[in-house]
């Protein structure tokens, strides 16, 4: 579900960034059949990969456990998302895995980092447009 | 975290595209800037 809100957020940015010729990449937990799925289903459309293995997650230092799924923020955050339409699908990858968002590029230049501190704790947009755009 | 830091974390790691084929992940933001996405599962 988080997921899901998070895609439809980056797809109401995903013009400014092309026209800044800054691209849009998801890194995703689950199987390329999964991915594949996610953005079908949701019009989502980025250079999508995946990492099962979550060495990429690990390495760019994500936070992952069961009570930043399950816990209170995130709960209330779950209900917010339902509020706005958004639902829970079938599951591909791992559950307690926390994402992030991240401005690089190119070469060796890190723009931006925001690492979702439970589920539901997206970065703010606006900032990662700011980073991205200057 | 600074780049430095991260260049030594994601040495020698690799992410799969849809279509299967590996690449490095340091390699996705060689030529270009990026929005780099970690999603959670794909529910």
């Amino acid at each position: 579900m988080f997921a899901r809100q998070q895609a439809a957020a980056l797809m109401v940015i995903k013009g400014r960034l092309e026209a800044s010729g800054v691209a849009l990449i998801a890194i995703g937990s689950g199987s390329p059949e999964g991915a594949r799925r996610f953005m079908d289903t949701l019009g989502f459309s980025a250079d999508m990969y995946v990492n099962p293995d979550l060495s990429a997650y690990r390495a760019f230092r994500l936070e992952r456990g069961i009570w930043k799924t399950l816990g209170p923020a995130s709960l209330v955050r779950g209900i917010r998302a339902m509020m706005q339409g958004f639902r829970q699908g079938r599951p591909d990858g791992d559950l307690w895995q926390q994402g992030g968002v991240f401005v690089l590029g190119p070469g060796e230049t890190l723009l931006f980092q925001h690492r979702n501190t439970s589920a539901g704790d997206h970065a703010d947009l606006n900032a990662v447009l700011a980073a991205a755009e200057g | 975290m600074t780049y430095d830091e991260l260049k030594t974390r994601i040495a020698g790691i690799s992410v799969t595209g849809i279509d299967g084929k590996d690449v490095a992940l340091e390699s996705l933001w060689q030529g270009r800037r990026v929005v780099l996405v970690f999603l959670r599962h794909f529910g």
